[in-house]
């Protein structure tokens, strides 16, 4: 079972192993490699055959939940030592400090908005972004235009109950799930993809590898969320027979035989230090 | 795991009604497209910083059906390429509009109080484009649902 951690608490070797372990997954030419994410993760932003899988619906948190362990089992074919780390970006707010250090993701697009000039993925010859809405070719960020999200307000939305609320998308005013997403206040997880701007605002933000320290975050706070409130199927929206969203016990393409219930307990697979 | 036979009669209510929706709004774009419709006075053709841009709104209270016919939406160029953009319901009866460009900050846009929305969301995508350009991957739509 993975242990995932804070981003902060790694060492350095730590590291290197999963900055490592994603370059040869972006290197591999076959298979599920970091593209094959990357075209999911637009795939899916949309509705497919009417369903909403991945964005402005319920299992927005257990799409994503299933995604990341998909993520983190490609990291583990290569590297099994490795685990996707958290960004706690209530305790770091700034844009050099940790994960944007020289040594993990790289720092700030150059000017502000260009390419990231620092780090292991600054430039075309390191990190060559290939699926995206822009013509650039090296990864871009263009950070700190906006306010990161405060712990006060995550705690705001920890403290709601309801997991979601009717209509179930992204005019959902009650629940927990539309304020986490962030198309409702306080503004939890777009808040931060617009934050660090660039690659990660777009439809293609995975081209950005701060995006699976982004959404490992966002899934422990829902794991937080989970401790507090309960893990079963209680405590995830709607039951059964709802249109056009995932209900708890129906399939989330793409991953065959994953519902909502059956990720629902994280805890056999991995765990937040 | 769900019985078969439900999630099935389940999943074809859902396709079928999916299929209902696009069709009737192909029906409203094709009468927009007529001639009377005319040209709606928030729609833009300019610079702005270096690049050309150009939007077309798709109407003014025919928006929300028409989005939700999953057919149409505005139309925006940035130097003749084409930047998809999609309808996001909101809060409080709202619609903002994503890019595909600015995927996580929806901009209203309506003919009162945000009738330039349209023309933010464009000169947004301009300033997280710089020097680079759309790719053909902008331009290609996808339905946000309702």
């Amino acid at each position: 079972m993975g242990v995932r951690k804070n981003a902060r608490d790694l060492t350095a070797a730590e590291r290197a192993a999963f900055v490592a372990a994603v370059k040869r997954l972006k290197a591999q030419t076959t298979g599920r490699n970091y593209d094959w994410f990357v075209t999911t993760h637009i795939n899916y932003f949309a509705a497919v055959g009417g369903i909403r899988y991945a964005h402005q619906s319920p299992s927005f948190l257990p799409w994503h939940r299933q995604y990341l362990i998909e993520f983190e089992k490609a990291l583990q074919a290569i590297d099994p030592a490795v685990n996707v780390p958290y960004w706690d970006w209530t305790t770091d707010r700034t844009t050099s400090g940790v994960p944007f250090t020289a040594d993990f993701m790289g720092g700030n697009g150059s000017g502000g908005n260009g390419a990231v000039t620092t780090g292991p993925f600054a430039g075309s010859a390191n990190w060559r972004i290939t699926v995206s809405s822009s013509s650039s070719t090296s990864l871009r960020r263009a950070m700190g235009n906006t306010t990161l999200p405060t712990s006060t307000q995550v705690n705001s939305v920890l403290n709601i109950s309801a997991y979601d609320a009717a209509p179930w998308n992204s005019s959902a005013s009650g629940g927990m799930r539309n304020r986490l997403e962030g198309w409702q206040t306080p503004n939890l997880h777009n808040a931060v993809h617009v934050w660090v701007g660039g690659h990660m605002g777009q439809q293609d933000s995975p081209n950005d590898p701060v995006f699976w320290l982004h959404h490992c975050n966002i899934d422990r706070l829902w794991a937080r969320w989970q401790t507090r409130w309960g893990f079963d199927g209680t405590h995830y929206m709607p039951a059964a027979n709802t249109s056009g969203v995932i209900d708890l016990n129906e399939t989330m393409q793409p991953w065959a035989g994953v519902t909502p219930a059956t990720v629902l307990d994280h805890r056999s697979v991995y765990t937040y230090a | 795991m769900t019985p078969s036979t439900s999630v099935n009669r389940r999943d074809v209510l859902r396709y079928g009604a999916a299929t209902a929706a696009v069709v009737s709004g192909v029906a409203g774009a094709q009468m927009l497209a007529t001639p009377a419709a005319g040209k709606d006075p928030r729609d833009f053709e300019l610079e702005y910083r270096g690049k050309r841009i150009r939007g077309v709104h798709v109407g003014a209270q025919e928006v929300r059906s028409l989005a939700r016919g999953r057919s149409r939406s505005h139309e925006v160029w940035i130097n003749d390429r084409k930047l998809s953009v999609m309808e996001v319901d909101l809060p409080g009866a709202t619609i903002g509009f994503i890019s595909a460009i600015n995927h996580y900050q929806p901009v209203l846009i309506d003919t009162d109080r945000n009738r330039g929305g349209l023309l933010e969301l464009t000169k947004r995508a301009v300033d997280v484009l710089g020097d680079t350009e759309l790719t053909a991957l902008a331009g290609v739509g996808h339905e946000h649902g309702s």
